[in-house]
């Protein structure tokens, strides 16, 4: 079975997980612009690490035949930091309309604060200014009031729900995310959030519309497996094949497919670089078959 | 008409929606600031698709016989439309595309360093280029590496013979680097020696092209433990090596080619070189694979 990891920070991960995930089957991943773990200080280091995200990152994971998207966005968090924020805002548009971009995200409420509350409204009026979806992260804290408090002020901004995708929700925010026409994204973690077995029963109770899985493996202790294990639990508890497809690929696929830039025919025949894309008749290569995969790392 | 000039009549021919044409028609005109230039280029990517290029013969002829240098069927037409954009903003500086290429993507930096050579202020970019060398993505380095003039035009004797050495080490086709004999250099033959001793030492094969950037500059000690890992390789690696050989001044290297019983057929570095890249990828195995 072919799974997407909708939600990785693989800038955390090592290669030995790319082997790990692409051996269990991950073929896309998406890696959501978030924090390092703590506040960036100068606008100078989002650069850069949006740089690589839209860059660097997808290149490692075509080493391992990983397809790599990310979102664009700042964070709730370093939201906080106002004349950082600023800064940051002009960024956006630069990074925004690259290549791999399937979304803006993940932004919304931490603190619930006023500052958050500024940012996460400038960030939705860019998704709409450059037809994007929208990556909402929940918060930790008073989730339930904060994820219903995201609802609101993207219908405020007049956000159709189904080009939203709602992140890390749990049994209490579940079924309001789902009536209200969001794709509702739960996200697998080892000790907080969701386990995988409380995932099995919510997809007992709500099928598989709209709902899907993702790791949301950062610098902490998560697991970049999550997708593959919990779809086995799934197998394993009764759950048809078809609704696991959906759940842990074909529904982050439609979601994101909206921004235009992601599609399955982008890994179905393999991922390549753009060496490949030259391929067939002009490029360097030449009728040599383009390296891919481990053959072509770098000694560096 | 120049090449400039040619390359944005045929991207304009090409497209067939007419609102996309007409936006690409109005940003390589009308493009005023930074901004708004660095926006139209990141939405190459949303407008333009990454087609091959689409020539009649024609036009193929005219482009390709009157610029061989740039090798049109090397370009996508994304690739083409940033060309022409970049060509046609004239108020780039250094500065600009410095701060261009740090918020570009893959695919931005390799229009970017493919197009570089053609502006007309290419000489202020050298840093930007040697910067771009210490890429690890293989794409962006065979962007300014291979069939690219600017390195040989630009790059100074230590900045080319990095590239050269990186280049080598990322097992890259030496033999589509534009000026390669022309920049060979003696620190550079020795370097490359060392390398060669290194991979030896380790039970690896080296490119049966890395001889062609020491000949002219063969000692008698390389010669000496050549020829003893000459036996060795295989019929490819030592195809290069001979080459060097016969190409040597030494008084050892002749007496070693009279010596030899069956005649060496000709062949240039070139053919060495795209023979290796067809028929062989596996660098990696040890001499006696």
């Amino acid at each position: 079975m072919k799974f997407i990891d909708p939600h990785i920070h693989m800038t955390s991960r090592t290669t030995n997980d790319y082997e790990a995930m692409s051996k269990a089957g991950i073929v896309a991943i998406i890696e959501p612009a978030f924090w390092l773990g703590q506040p960036r200080t100068e606008v100078g280091s989002f650069k850069d690490y949006f740089s690589s995200i839209v860059g660097w990152e997808a290149f490692r994971a075509s080493q391992f035949a990983i397809k790599h998207y990310c979102t664009i966005g700042l964070n709730s968090k370093e939201a906080n930091n106002e004349s950082l924020a600023e800064e940051v805002m002009e960024l956006l548009p630069l990074f925004a309309l690259k290549d791999n971009v399937v979304a803006i995200g993940e932004i919304g409420y931490d603190d619930q604060t006023a500052a958050e509350d500024k940012y996460f409204r400038v960030q939705i009026e860019l998704a709409k200014e450059l037809e994007l979806p929208i990556l909402v992260h929940t918060p930790h804290r008073d989730k339930k009031r904060g994820t219903l408090r995201s609802m609101d002020v993207l219908e405020e901004h007049g956000i159709d729900p189904s080009t939203v995708i709602i992140d890390h929700n749990n049994e209490e925010t579940v079924e309001s995310v789902l009536e209200r026409g969001y794709w509702t994204a739960f996200t697998i973690y080892p000790n907080t959030k969701m386990g995988s077995e409380r995932m099995v029963a919510v997809v007992e109770k709500y099928g598989s519309n709209k709902i899907f899985i993702d790791s949301s493996a950062d610098w902490g202790v998560s697991d970049p497996l999550s997708v593959p294990k919990t779809a086995q639990l799934m197998l394993d508890n009764g759950i048809t094949s078809e609704i696991v497809q959906a759940v842990c690929y074909k529904n982050a696929l439609e979601a994101y497919a909206q921004s235009g830039n992601m599609k399955e025919s982008d890994w179905s025949e393999g991922v390549h670089f753009d060496q490949s894309i030259l391929y067939g008749g002009n490029s360097v290569l030449r009728g040599q078959p383009p390296k891919k995969s481990d053959s072509n790392i770098i000694e560096n | 008409m120049r090449l400039s000039e040619l390359i944005k009549k045929y991207c304009l021919n090409e497209l067939q929606d007419e609102k996309t044409k007409s936006w690409l028609d109005q940003k390589l005109h009308s493009t005023k600031t930074d901004q708004d230039f660095f926006i139209s280029f990141a939405l190459i990517n949303k407008k333009i698709p990454r087609d091959h290029v689409k020539l009649s013969l024609s036009q193929l002829q005219t482009i390709e016989l009157k610029y061989p240098e740039f090798y049109i069927g090397n370009w996508t037409l994304d690739q083409l439309c940033r060309f022409s954009l970049l060509m046609c903003y004239p108020l780039l500086s250094a500065k600009s595309l410095t701060k261009l290429i740090s918020v570009a993507d893959t695919q931005e930096q390799i229009s970017i360093f493919k197009s570089i050579p053609y502006l007309e202020n290419a000489g202020h970019f050298t840093h930007i280029v040697v910067n771009g060398i210490r890429t690890n993505i293989v794409d962006v380095f065979d962007a300014i590496a291979l069939k690219n003039s600017y390195p040989a035009g630009y790059f100074s004797q230590d900045e080319w013979n990095q590239m050269i050495l990186k280049a080598v080490f990322m097992e890259r086709p030496i033999y589509l680097v534009k000026g390669v004999d022309q920049r060979k250099n003696e620190k550079l033959a020795h370097i490359l020696f060392d390398y060669a001793r290194e991979r030896w030492a380790a039970s690896r094969r080296v490119t049966p092209e890395l001889w062609r950037m020491i000949s002219g500059y063969m000692t008698e000690e390389i010669f000496l433990e050549m020829i003893k890992k000459m036996a060795e390789g295989n019929a490819q690696d030592q195809k290069g090596m001979l080459k060097l050989i016969q190409e040597s001044n030494l008084d050892a290297s002749q007496k070693w080619l009279n010596s030899q019983s069956t005649q060496i057929e000709p062949i240039s570095w070139d053919q060495i070189g795209s023979d290796f890249w067809h028929n062989n990828q596996a660098l990696q195995n040890t001499s006696k694979a």
